[in-house]
């Protein structure tokens, strides 16, 4: 498990100069050439990206039983294993790092798990799958672009290519099943405006805090990423809000002209309202949202559970799943 | 709460894990390129591995190196496996 360093233990001078280095393009490739400041935040980085992707397997699985046609059942056990995929090479770098995966995947304690708020809740339908790959794969696929772009640590960079070749068609695919259930039927369509109602929020708020927020810019400092929060929330946006715009899809989201950037309808942070499934979208305190985040969402740790105490084998055809 | 029950020696091979790294071409005027590193109990569980996890491209010619065959020339001592030029 990482552990946060105590700042007065670091060498400030060796500190400023590896900054200077990673920001000049020098890329690091070993971990002898890391500071302690530098270890920790990349491993952190890594830590949290492999956690996100080991949590999407429970969640995106309801959609595998339910997706309505072959084809799209390959799709969905597609994704999933893809997302396996991602989770093995994440894991693995952190084992370079003295990590110990089937510690941390068998037992840690599900509530130890670094995942977001988006991916808490299960895709119950193929629907729910098409938004979430939509609005919540591109989240994603956003932040691993930016970090293949700009990540100065080497092997985390270049493990990305494969992670973005392959998220770039979830992406797709949720693009162009989107589109046709909203103009399948008045019915799909109602569900397709339920789920992106559900969800859009959510994944706005992938991206974290608004930068003026931040205390701590050890990410942007060490270039571990290249983009703040808000410049990678806006690249979503732009994505997100002309897609929507063109299919007809309702989101509280614009572009303003004045500010000639995309701007919420909303004034974040609001709160989900976990009794109804709705969001409120009165302004709460930040503590507010953090207390939500950390509480996480209804299937955070049943589906963690379900991860750690499922079986294989024969006994797994034997109990089948619930 | 239930869990499952994971045998170390099964899962890992041994008392520390074992790695490989990955090699993939796709065409044959490709050169042979390092893709990934992935942690097996033994070769023949490596071999599934890599196929299940590198499967990103229809590749010509895919193969995994143990990590301790590599004998580091340029990078002596180190972690490092490939660098790029």
């Amino acid at each position: 498990m990482a552990t946060r360093i105590k700042e007065d233990a670091f060498d400030e001078a060796a500190e400023l100069a590896l900054q200077h280095r990673v920001k000049a393009g020098y890329v690091i490739e070993d971990e002898e050439e890391m500071t302690p400041r530098y270890r920790d935040v990349v491993t952190n980085t890594m830590h949290i990206a492999a956690d996100l992707e080991i949590m999407t397997l429970p969640v995106y699985h309801p959609s595998l039983l339910e997706a309505p046609t072959l084809e799209d059942r390959i799709a969905v056990a597609a994704a999933i294993q893809d997302e396996l995929g991602h989770a093995q090479v994440m894991y693995r770098m952190l084992e370079d790092f003295g990590y110990d995966t089937v510690e941390l995947l068998f037992e840690r304690d599900p509530s130890e798990f670094r995942t977001f708020y988006m991916i808490e809740y299960p895709h119950h339908d193929y629907i729910e799958c098409c938004v979430a790959m939509l609005l919540g794969d591109r989240a994603g696929y956003t932040t691993t672009r930016d970090l293949e772009e700009n990540c100065s640590f080497g092997p985390y960079a270049r493990s990305l290519r494969k992670v973005n070749f392959e998220e770039q068609w979830h992406v797709g695919h949720g693009e162009r099943w989107v589109k046709f259930f909203w103009n399948h039927s008045p019915e799909t369509r109602k569900r397709v405006q339920e789920n992106v109602d559900f969800y859009f929020p959510m994944a706005a708020m992938w991206f974290g805090v608004p930068d003026r927020m931040k205390t701590r810019t050890d990410q942007l400092s060490y270039k571990i990423r290249g983009a703040s929060n808000d410049e990678m929330r806006q690249r979503w946006l732009a994505e997100v809000v002309p897609y929507c715009e063109e299919v007809g899809i309702d989101i509280p989201a614009h572009f303003d002209k004045e500010k000639n950037e995309y701007v919420l309808d909303y004034e974040p942070p609001i709160l989900l309202n976990e009794e109804t499934g709705k969001w409120d979208y009165t302004t709460v305190t930040w503590e507010e949202k953090f207390a939500q985040w950390r509480k996480g969402g209804s299937n955070k740790i049943p589906a963690l559970k379900r991860l750690q105490g499922e079986c294989w084998g024969k006994e797994f055809w034997k109990e089948g799943w619930e | 709460m239930k869990r499952k029950k994971i045998q170390r020696k099964r899962e890992i091979g041994g008392a520390t894990p074992k790695f490989y790294e990955v090699f993939a071409r796709q065409t044959s005027d490709d050169p042979l390129t390092h893709v990934g590193s992935i942690e097996a109990p033994n070769d023949a569980l490596a071999e599934v591995r890599a196929w299940y996890i590198h499967d990103e491209h229809e590749w010509r010619e895919l193969c995994v190196v143990p990590t301790a065959a590599i004998i580091a020339v340029t990078e002596r001592g180190k972690n490092v496996k490939i660098k790029e030029v």
